[in-house]
Protein backbone atom coordinates (compact mmCIF):
# COMPACT_ATOMS: atom_id res chain seq x y z
CA UNK A 1 0.00 0.00 0.00
CA UNK A 2 2.43 2.21 0.94
CA UNK A 3 5.11 3.99 -1.29
CA UNK A 4 8.25 1.17 -1.96
CA UNK A 5 10.55 0.46 -4.52
CA UNK A 6 8.32 -2.57 -5.51
CA UNK A 7 5.76 0.19 -6.74
CA UNK A 8 4.64 -1.44 -10.14
CA UNK A 9 3.34 1.04 -12.97
CA UNK A 10 1.00 -0.99 -14.85
CA UNK A 11 -0.16 -3.38 -11.69
CA UNK A 12 -1.09 0.15 -10.38
CA UNK A 13 -3.12 1.35 -13.31
CA UNK A 14 -4.90 -2.30 -13.39
CA UNK A 15 -6.25 -1.71 -9.85
CA UNK A 16 -7.02 2.30 -10.66
CA UNK A 17 -8.92 0.87 -13.62
CA UNK A 18 -10.75 -2.09 -11.40
CA UNK A 19 -11.57 0.16 -8.68
CA UNK A 20 -13.10 2.55 -11.84
CA UNK A 21 -14.93 -0.41 -13.29
CA UNK A 22 -16.73 -1.30 -9.43
CA UNK A 23 -17.71 2.51 -9.09
CA UNK A 24 -18.94 2.68 -13.05
CA UNK A 25 -21.29 -0.42 -12.14
CA UNK A 26 -22.88 1.66 -9.41
CA UNK A 27 -23.64 -1.36 -7.23
CA UNK A 28 -20.53 0.16 -4.48
CA UNK A 29 -21.47 0.19 -1.32
CA UNK A 30 -21.28 3.31 0.21
CA UNK A 31 -18.82 2.33 3.21
CA UNK A 32 -16.26 1.25 1.15
CA UNK A 33 -16.62 4.07 -1.86
CA UNK A 34 -14.85 6.64 0.06
CA UNK A 35 -11.65 3.76 0.93
CA UNK A 36 -11.78 2.76 -2.31
CA UNK A 37 -11.82 6.28 -4.29
CA UNK A 38 -8.75 6.84 -1.06
CA UNK A 39 -7.11 4.18 -2.82
CA UNK A 40 -7.16 5.09 -6.35
CA UNK A 41 -6.10 8.33 -5.45
CA UNK A 42 -3.41 7.03 -3.91
CA UNK A 43 -2.58 5.01 -6.78
CA UNK A 44 -2.46 7.77 -8.99
CA UNK A 45 -0.53 10.09 -6.99
CA UNK A 46 1.99 7.21 -7.37
CA UNK A 47 1.82 6.84 -10.73
CA UNK A 48 2.47 10.67 -11.38
CA UNK A 49 5.31 10.57 -8.96
CA UNK A 50 6.83 7.51 -11.82
CA UNK A 51 6.14 9.40 -14.70
CA UNK A 52 7.93 12.36 -13.16
CA UNK A 53 10.63 10.41 -11.71
CA UNK A 54 10.85 8.83 -15.71
CA UNK A 55 11.11 12.02 -16.83
CA UNK A 56 13.82 12.96 -15.05
CA UNK A 57 15.79 9.87 -15.62
CA UNK A 58 15.23 10.13 -19.51
CA UNK A 59 16.22 13.44 -19.28
CA UNK A 60 19.33 13.13 -16.94
CA UNK A 61 20.34 9.64 -19.14
CA UNK A 62 19.35 11.09 -22.58
CA UNK A 63 21.49 14.23 -21.74
CA UNK A 64 22.96 15.76 -24.64
CA UNK A 65 26.46 17.08 -22.79
CA UNK A 66 26.80 13.39 -21.22
CA UNK A 67 26.39 11.50 -23.76
CA UNK A 68 29.46 12.55 -25.97
CA UNK B 1 103.32 -27.11 -84.95
CA UNK B 2 102.05 -24.01 -85.73
CA UNK B 3 100.05 -21.80 -82.74
CA UNK B 4 99.27 -18.52 -81.30
CA UNK B 5 99.74 -17.40 -78.01
CA UNK B 6 96.63 -17.10 -76.10
CA UNK B 7 96.59 -12.97 -76.47
CA UNK B 8 96.69 -13.83 -80.24
CA UNK B 9 93.91 -16.04 -80.44
CA UNK B 10 91.57 -13.11 -78.53
CA UNK B 11 92.45 -10.89 -80.48
CA UNK B 12 91.18 -13.13 -83.32
CA UNK B 13 88.08 -14.05 -81.27
CA UNK B 14 87.91 -10.07 -80.94
CA UNK B 15 88.15 -9.13 -84.45
CA UNK B 16 86.22 -11.63 -85.63
CA UNK B 17 83.35 -10.46 -83.46
CA UNK B 18 83.50 -7.24 -84.48
CA UNK B 19 83.53 -7.27 -87.72
CA UNK B 20 80.36 -9.57 -87.93
CA UNK B 21 78.30 -8.59 -85.63
CA UNK B 22 76.35 -5.06 -85.83
CA UNK B 23 76.96 -2.30 -83.39
CA UNK B 24 74.65 -2.90 -80.99
CA UNK B 25 71.23 -5.52 -80.65
CA UNK B 26 68.01 -5.01 -78.81
CA UNK B 27 67.97 -7.95 -76.62
CA UNK B 28 65.74 -9.33 -74.03
CA UNK B 29 66.95 -10.61 -70.91
CA UNK B 30 66.32 -11.74 -67.01
CA UNK B 31 68.93 -9.96 -64.44
CA UNK B 32 70.22 -13.09 -62.46
CA UNK B 33 72.55 -11.00 -60.68
CA UNK B 34 73.69 -7.43 -60.46
CA UNK B 35 75.59 -5.44 -57.77
CA UNK B 36 77.51 -1.45 -58.23
CA UNK B 37 80.98 -0.62 -57.58
CA UNK B 38 82.11 2.11 -55.73
CA UNK B 39 82.87 4.09 -58.86
CA UNK B 40 78.53 3.33 -59.65
CA UNK B 41 79.70 1.08 -62.43
CA UNK B 42 77.01 -1.62 -62.36
CA UNK B 43 77.91 -5.60 -63.24
CA UNK B 44 75.26 -8.40 -64.00
CA UNK B 45 74.65 -11.47 -64.93
CA UNK B 46 71.94 -11.61 -67.61
CA UNK B 47 70.40 -14.88 -67.83
CA UNK B 48 67.44 -16.68 -70.08
CA UNK B 49 65.18 -19.25 -68.61
CA UNK B 50 63.24 -21.75 -70.16
CA UNK B 51 61.20 -23.90 -67.66
CA UNK B 52 63.03 -22.60 -64.77
CA UNK B 53 66.31 -23.74 -66.50
CA UNK B 54 69.34 -21.68 -67.45
CA UNK B 55 69.38 -21.90 -70.76
CA UNK B 56 72.11 -18.99 -71.71
CA UNK B 57 73.94 -16.86 -69.51
CA UNK B 58 76.38 -13.59 -70.54
CA UNK B 59 78.26 -10.72 -67.95
CA UNK B 60 76.93 -7.38 -68.65
CA UNK B 61 78.26 -3.78 -67.29
CA UNK B 62 76.75 -0.46 -67.35
CA UNK B 63 79.19 2.35 -67.00
CA UNK B 64 78.38 4.83 -64.08
CA UNK B 65 77.34 7.56 -66.70
CA UNK B 66 75.12 5.43 -68.59
CA UNK B 67 73.88 3.88 -65.17
CA UNK B 68 72.84 7.14 -63.43
CA UNK B 69 70.83 8.23 -66.63
CA UNK B 70 68.86 5.14 -67.46
CA UNK B 71 68.17 4.08 -63.56
CA UNK B 72 66.62 7.36 -62.95
CA UNK B 73 64.59 7.34 -66.32
CA UNK B 74 63.39 3.66 -65.77
CA UNK B 75 62.04 4.16 -62.10
CA UNK B 76 60.44 6.83 -62.93
CA UNK B 77 58.32 5.50 -65.79
CA UNK B 78 57.91 1.93 -64.49
CA UNK B 79 58.61 2.74 -60.24
CA UNK B 80 61.00 -0.05 -60.52
CA UNK B 81 64.90 -0.03 -59.83
CA UNK B 82 66.63 -1.88 -62.22
CA UNK B 83 67.33 -5.04 -59.94
CA UNK B 84 67.71 -9.25 -60.15
CA UNK B 85 64.50 -11.13 -61.17
CA UNK B 86 63.38 -8.16 -63.95
CA UNK B 87 63.19 -8.93 -67.49
CA UNK B 88 64.59 -5.68 -69.56
CA UNK B 89 64.73 -4.90 -73.51
CA UNK B 90 68.27 -3.62 -73.68
CA UNK B 91 70.36 -2.05 -76.23
CA UNK B 92 73.73 -3.62 -75.89
CA UNK B 93 77.19 -4.05 -77.56
CA UNK B 94 78.95 -7.10 -77.86
CA UNK B 95 82.32 -6.85 -76.39
CA UNK B 96 85.09 -9.23 -76.51
CA UNK B 97 88.15 -8.00 -74.24
CA UNK B 98 91.44 -10.04 -74.24
CA UNK B 99 91.65 -10.45 -70.55
CA UNK B 100 87.91 -10.01 -69.30
CA UNK B 101 86.52 -11.78 -72.53
CA UNK B 102 83.04 -11.32 -73.36
CA UNK B 103 80.25 -9.17 -72.06
CA UNK B 104 77.83 -6.74 -73.10
CA UNK B 105 78.04 -3.34 -72.34
CA UNK B 106 74.15 -2.10 -71.71
CA UNK B 107 73.66 1.07 -73.29
CA UNK B 108 69.79 1.71 -73.39
CA UNK B 109 66.79 -0.10 -71.62
CA UNK B 110 63.14 0.13 -72.81
CA UNK B 111 61.10 0.71 -69.70
CA UNK B 112 57.72 0.22 -71.48
CA UNK B 113 58.79 -3.49 -72.27
CA UNK B 114 59.35 -4.03 -68.69
CA UNK B 115 55.60 -2.64 -67.97
CA UNK B 116 53.82 -4.68 -70.35
CA UNK B 117 55.78 -7.72 -68.82
CA UNK B 118 54.58 -6.61 -65.13
CA UNK B 119 51.08 -5.93 -66.54
CA UNK B 120 51.70 -9.46 -67.80
CA UNK B 121 52.65 -10.96 -64.69
CA UNK B 122 49.69 -9.05 -62.60
CA UNK B 123 47.24 -10.48 -65.04
CA UNK B 124 48.89 -14.13 -64.57
CA UNK B 125 48.40 -13.67 -60.67
CA UNK B 126 45.04 -11.69 -60.63
CA UNK B 127 44.41 -15.26 -63.18
CA UNK B 128 45.70 -18.01 -60.15
CA UNK B 129 43.86 -15.87 -57.67
CA UNK B 130 40.47 -16.28 -58.81
CA UNK B 131 41.38 -19.75 -59.90
CA UNK B 132 41.57 -20.85 -56.53
CA UNK B 133 38.43 -18.58 -55.37
CA UNK B 134 40.23 -16.43 -53.47
CA UNK B 135 40.00 -13.72 -54.89
CA UNK B 136 36.72 -12.43 -53.50
CA UNK B 137 37.46 -13.98 -49.75
CA UNK B 138 38.39 -10.64 -47.81
CA UNK B 139 36.22 -8.44 -50.15
CA UNK B 140 33.61 -10.22 -48.43
CA UNK B 141 33.91 -10.11 -44.53
CA UNK B 142 31.36 -7.86 -42.89
CA UNK B 143 33.47 -4.56 -41.71
CA UNK B 144 32.82 -4.45 -38.37
CA UNK B 145 30.71 -1.43 -37.29
CA UNK B 146 33.01 0.29 -35.05
CA UNK B 147 36.32 -1.19 -35.69
CA UNK B 148 38.56 -0.01 -32.45
CA UNK B 149 41.14 -2.52 -32.58
CA UNK B 150 43.87 -2.26 -35.18
CA UNK B 151 46.65 -4.21 -36.50
CA UNK B 152 48.71 -2.26 -38.41
CA UNK B 153 51.37 -3.49 -41.17
CA UNK B 154 54.14 -0.48 -41.98
CA UNK B 155 57.47 0.38 -41.20
CA UNK B 156 57.87 2.73 -37.97
CA UNK B 157 59.84 4.97 -39.77
CA UNK B 158 57.32 5.65 -42.45
CA UNK B 159 56.14 9.07 -42.84
CA UNK B 160 52.61 7.21 -43.78
CA UNK B 161 52.68 5.44 -40.34
CA UNK B 162 53.10 8.86 -38.88
CA UNK B 163 50.06 10.03 -40.79
CA UNK B 164 47.78 7.73 -40.06
CA UNK B 165 48.08 7.60 -36.01
CA UNK B 166 48.41 11.49 -36.44
CA UNK B 167 45.24 11.38 -37.79
CA UNK B 168 43.53 8.99 -35.55
CA UNK B 169 45.18 10.11 -32.48
CA UNK B 170 43.76 14.27 -33.38
CA UNK B 171 40.73 13.30 -34.34
CA UNK B 172 38.26 15.38 -32.96
CA UNK B 173 35.50 13.86 -31.59
CA UNK B 174 37.91 11.84 -29.70
CA UNK B 175 36.86 8.32 -30.49
CA UNK B 176 39.07 5.77 -28.80
CA UNK B 177 41.02 3.66 -30.99
CA UNK B 178 43.53 0.86 -30.15
CA UNK B 179 46.40 0.43 -32.64
CA UNK B 180 49.34 -1.92 -32.34
CA UNK B 181 52.09 -2.16 -35.16
CA UNK B 182 53.33 -5.08 -36.68
CA UNK B 183 56.75 -3.83 -38.33
CA UNK B 184 57.09 -5.31 -41.89
CA UNK B 185 59.52 -4.04 -44.85
CA UNK B 186 56.99 -2.26 -47.25
CA UNK B 187 58.96 -2.21 -50.27
CA UNK B 188 60.97 -4.29 -52.44
CA UNK B 189 62.10 -8.22 -52.52
CA UNK B 190 62.27 -8.69 -48.80
CA UNK B 191 58.64 -7.47 -48.64
CA UNK B 192 56.98 -10.64 -50.18
CA UNK B 193 58.37 -12.28 -46.66
CA UNK B 194 58.37 -9.68 -44.68
CA UNK B 195 54.22 -8.38 -45.53
CA UNK B 196 53.30 -12.12 -45.04
CA UNK B 197 54.82 -12.99 -42.17
CA UNK B 198 53.40 -9.52 -40.01
CA UNK B 199 50.49 -11.18 -41.52
CA UNK B 200 51.06 -14.31 -39.42
CA UNK B 201 51.79 -12.57 -36.38
CA UNK B 202 48.43 -10.76 -36.39
CA UNK B 203 47.03 -14.34 -37.21
CA UNK B 204 48.21 -15.87 -33.97
CA UNK B 205 46.29 -13.03 -31.43
CA UNK B 206 43.33 -12.78 -34.22
CA UNK B 207 40.87 -11.91 -31.50
CA UNK B 208 42.24 -9.03 -30.28
CA UNK B 209 41.95 -6.93 -33.65
CA UNK B 210 39.00 -5.48 -35.88
CA UNK B 211 40.91 -4.82 -38.72
CA UNK B 212 44.11 -4.70 -40.44
CA UNK B 213 45.47 -2.09 -42.31
CA UNK B 214 48.46 -2.19 -44.43
CA UNK B 215 50.17 1.20 -44.86
CA UNK B 216 53.18 2.77 -46.71
CA UNK B 217 53.87 6.33 -48.35
CA UNK B 218 56.14 9.06 -47.53
CA UNK B 219 59.18 6.52 -49.00
CA UNK B 220 60.54 5.64 -52.45
CA UNK B 221 57.57 5.23 -55.33
CA UNK B 222 60.00 2.60 -56.28
CA UNK B 223 59.90 -1.54 -55.99
CA UNK B 224 56.29 -1.64 -55.34
CA UNK B 225 55.38 -4.40 -57.53
CA UNK B 226 55.61 -6.80 -54.34
CA UNK B 227 51.77 -5.30 -54.37
CA UNK B 228 51.17 -7.31 -56.82
CA UNK B 229 52.61 -10.53 -55.77
CA UNK B 230 50.92 -13.65 -55.10
CA UNK B 231 52.90 -14.16 -52.23
CA UNK B 232 51.75 -11.13 -50.74
CA UNK B 233 48.12 -10.66 -52.48
CA UNK B 234 46.86 -14.35 -51.35
CA UNK B 235 47.75 -13.82 -47.84
CA UNK B 236 45.54 -10.55 -47.84
CA UNK B 237 42.94 -12.47 -49.58
CA UNK B 238 42.96 -15.26 -47.47
CA UNK B 239 42.92 -13.09 -44.38
CA UNK B 240 39.75 -13.95 -42.10
CA UNK B 241 39.34 -10.62 -40.83
CA UNK B 242 38.88 -7.31 -43.26
CA UNK B 243 42.17 -5.66 -44.82
CA UNK B 244 42.51 -2.23 -45.65
CA UNK B 245 45.31 -1.19 -47.83
CA UNK B 246 46.46 2.35 -47.68
CA UNK B 247 49.88 1.78 -49.85
CA UNK B 248 50.01 5.08 -52.06
CA UNK B 249 47.98 6.87 -55.14
CA UNK B 250 50.95 7.24 -57.59
CA UNK B 251 50.17 3.92 -58.97
CA UNK B 252 47.18 2.22 -60.52
CA UNK B 253 45.19 -0.23 -58.48
CA UNK B 254 47.72 -3.00 -56.93
CA UNK B 255 46.07 -6.39 -56.76
CA UNK B 256 46.66 -6.04 -53.09
CA UNK B 257 44.22 -3.27 -52.98
CA UNK B 258 42.13 -5.51 -55.66
CA UNK B 259 41.53 -8.62 -52.70
CA UNK B 260 42.01 -6.13 -50.12
CA UNK B 261 38.25 -5.23 -48.30
CA UNK B 262 38.60 -1.90 -48.71
CA UNK B 263 41.14 0.10 -50.66
CA UNK B 264 42.02 3.86 -50.11
CA UNK B 265 44.99 5.87 -51.25
CA UNK B 266 46.43 6.81 -48.87
CA UNK B 267 47.13 6.17 -44.83
CA UNK B 268 45.81 9.80 -44.03
CA UNK B 269 42.70 8.33 -46.31
CA UNK B 270 42.56 5.22 -44.36
CA UNK B 271 42.23 6.98 -41.03
CA UNK B 272 39.68 9.75 -42.25
CA UNK B 273 37.69 6.21 -43.67
CA UNK B 274 37.78 5.08 -40.40
CA UNK B 275 36.51 8.03 -38.54
CA UNK B 276 33.80 8.67 -41.04
CA UNK B 277 32.86 5.28 -39.89
CA UNK B 278 32.77 6.03 -36.19
CA UNK B 279 31.33 9.43 -37.05
CA UNK B 280 28.19 7.73 -38.81
CA UNK B 281 27.75 5.48 -36.26
CA UNK B 282 27.62 8.19 -33.43
CA UNK B 283 24.96 10.19 -35.94
CA UNK B 284 22.94 7.18 -35.89
CA UNK B 285 23.30 6.42 -32.00
CA UNK B 286 22.50 9.96 -31.41
CA UNK B 287 19.15 9.68 -33.70
CA UNK B 288 17.93 6.90 -31.72
CA UNK B 289 18.36 8.56 -28.56
CA UNK B 290 16.26 11.06 -30.14
CA UNK B 291 13.86 8.86 -31.13
CA UNK B 292 13.78 7.03 -27.62
CA UNK B 293 13.50 10.30 -26.07
CA UNK B 294 10.79 11.24 -28.10
CA UNK B 295 8.70 8.04 -28.12
CA UNK B 296 9.52 8.20 -24.23
CA UNK B 297 8.24 11.64 -23.44
CA UNK B 298 5.24 10.98 -25.84
CA UNK B 299 4.22 7.63 -23.59
CA UNK B 300 4.69 9.43 -20.19
CA UNK B 301 2.45 12.13 -21.75
CA UNK B 302 -0.41 9.32 -23.04
CA UNK B 303 0.35 7.82 -19.53
CA UNK B 304 -0.35 11.37 -17.40
CA UNK B 305 -3.44 11.83 -19.60
CA UNK B 306 -5.11 8.26 -18.83
CA UNK B 307 -4.46 9.20 -15.55
CA UNK B 308 -6.09 12.45 -15.63
CA UNK B 309 -8.78 10.22 -17.31
CA UNK B 310 -9.38 8.31 -14.58
CA UNK B 311 -9.11 10.55 -11.57
CA UNK B 312 -11.83 12.33 -13.80
CA UNK B 313 -13.93 9.36 -13.99
CA UNK B 314 -13.57 8.80 -10.52
CA UNK B 315 -14.51 12.18 -9.24
CA UNK B 316 -18.02 12.18 -11.80
CA UNK B 317 -18.82 8.70 -11.11
CA UNK B 318 -18.07 8.80 -7.31
CA UNK B 319 -20.57 11.93 -6.82
CA UNK B 320 -22.83 10.03 -9.26
CA UNK B 321 -23.07 7.31 -6.36
CA UNK B 322 -22.84 9.69 -3.72
CA UNK B 323 -25.60 12.07 -5.22
CA UNK B 324 -27.56 8.39 -5.88
CA UNK B 325 -27.54 8.21 -2.13
CA UNK B 326 -28.52 11.10 -1.18
CA UNK B 327 -31.02 10.87 -3.71
CA UNK B 328 -32.29 7.38 -1.63
CA UNK B 329 -31.93 9.09 1.75
CA UNK B 330 -34.27 11.80 0.72
CA UNK B 331 -36.98 9.73 -0.56
CA UNK B 332 -36.68 8.09 3.01
CA UNK B 333 -36.90 11.22 4.50
CA UNK B 334 -40.11 12.35 2.90
CA UNK B 335 -41.33 8.75 3.31
CA UNK B 336 -40.49 9.17 7.27
CA UNK B 337 -42.55 12.24 7.32
CA UNK B 338 -45.13 11.07 5.12
CA UNK B 339 -45.98 7.90 6.68
CA UNK B 340 -46.45 8.33 10.21
CA UNK B 341 -49.31 11.27 9.19
CA UNK B 342 -51.41 8.85 6.74
CA UNK B 343 -50.75 5.94 9.63
CA UNK B 344 -52.24 8.27 12.33
CA UNK B 345 -54.90 9.64 9.55
CA UNK B 346 -56.09 6.47 9.45
CA UNK B 347 -56.06 5.40 12.66
CA UNK B 348 -58.19 8.26 13.21
CA UNK B 349 -60.36 7.40 11.41
CA UNK B 350 -61.27 3.80 12.57
CA UNK B 351 -61.50 5.74 16.30
CA UNK B 352 -64.45 7.68 15.06
CA UNK B 353 -66.30 5.13 13.76
CA UNK B 354 -65.78 3.33 16.95
CA UNK B 355 -66.75 6.64 18.26
CA UNK B 356 -70.09 6.16 16.06
CA UNK B 357 -70.65 2.96 16.69
CA UNK B 358 -70.97 3.14 20.23
CA UNK B 359 -72.86 6.26 20.21
CA UNK B 360 -75.53 4.12 18.21
CA UNK B 361 -75.55 1.63 21.01
CA UNK B 362 -76.03 4.24 23.70
CA UNK B 363 -79.20 3.46 25.24
CA UNK B 364 -80.17 6.93 25.16
CA UNK B 365 -80.17 7.79 22.02
CA UNK B 366 -82.52 4.66 21.54
CA UNK B 367 -84.65 6.17 23.49
CA UNK B 368 -84.43 9.54 22.07
CA UNK B 369 -85.67 7.54 18.95
CA UNK B 370 -88.90 6.62 20.53
CA UNK B 371 -87.75 3.11 21.76
CA UNK B 372 -89.22 2.82 25.72
CA UNK B 373 -87.55 0.42 28.53
CA UNK B 374 -90.70 -1.29 30.86
CA UNK B 375 -89.46 -3.04 34.24
CA UNK B 376 -91.78 -4.18 36.72
CA UNK B 377 -90.74 -4.33 40.58
CA UNK B 378 -87.09 -2.53 38.75
CA UNK B 379 -87.17 -5.69 36.50
CA UNK B 380 -86.68 -5.28 33.17
CA UNK B 381 -89.32 -6.32 31.06
CA UNK B 382 -88.30 -9.14 28.67
CA UNK B 383 -91.46 -11.66 28.93
CA UNK B 384 -94.92 -12.37 30.55
CA UNK B 385 -93.76 -14.77 32.66
CA UNK B 386 -94.33 -13.66 36.22
CA UNK B 387 -96.50 -10.94 35.87
CA UNK B 388 -100.14 -10.23 37.08
CA UNK B 389 -103.32 -8.25 36.90
CA UNK B 390 -103.05 -5.21 38.61
CA UNK B 391 -99.13 -5.20 38.32
CA UNK B 392 -97.22 -1.78 38.36
CA UNK B 393 -95.89 -1.34 34.84
CA UNK B 394 -92.79 1.57 35.04
CA UNK B 395 -92.39 2.88 31.31
CA UNK B 396 -89.40 4.95 30.88
CA UNK B 397 -89.00 7.40 27.86
CA UNK B 398 -86.18 9.26 27.19
CA UNK B 399 -87.12 12.31 29.74
CA UNK B 400 -89.96 10.83 31.78
CA UNK B 401 -91.51 7.96 33.37
CA UNK B 402 -95.09 6.57 32.93
CA UNK B 403 -96.70 4.61 35.59
CA UNK B 404 -99.20 2.12 34.44
CA UNK B 405 -101.71 -1.30 35.52
CA UNK B 406 -101.73 -4.21 33.84
CA UNK B 407 -104.96 -5.08 31.95
CA UNK B 408 -104.41 -7.69 29.69
CA UNK B 409 -101.83 -9.73 28.41
CA UNK B 410 -101.70 -10.87 24.49
CA UNK B 411 -99.32 -13.69 23.13
CA UNK B 412 -99.58 -14.06 19.69
CA UNK B 413 -103.15 -13.28 19.10
CA UNK B 414 -104.53 -14.76 22.04
CA UNK B 415 -105.31 -13.50 25.39
CA UNK B 416 -103.42 -14.85 28.13
CA UNK B 417 -105.51 -16.28 31.36
CA UNK B 418 -103.49 -14.40 34.50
Amino acid sequence: MAKSNKFKYTEAVREIEEILNEIEAGELEVDILAERVRRAGELIKLCREKLRKTEEDLEENLNEEEFD
Amino acid sequence: MNHHSLFELNSLVKNVLSQHLQPSYWVVAEIGEMHLNQKGHCYLELIEQENDEVIAKAKATIWAYTYRNLSAWFESITHQSIQTGLKLLMNVQVQFHEVFGFSLNIRDIDPTYTLGESEKKKTAVLEKLTKEGIIDMNRELMLPVVPQRIAIISSPTAAGYEDFIDQLEKNPDNFFIQTHLFKAIMQGQEALFSIPEALRRIHQRMNDFDLVVIIRGGGSQVDLDCYDSYDICSHIAQFPIPVITGIGHERDESIADRVAHTRLKTPTATAEFLLIGFREFENELLSLRQRIHRVAETRIENERLDLDAFANSIRLLSRGLIQSNVTKLNFFETQMIKLPVSFLSINRTALKNYDERLRLLDPKSILKRGFTISTINNVLLKNVKGISMGDLLVTQTHDSFIESDIKNIYQDGEKQQI
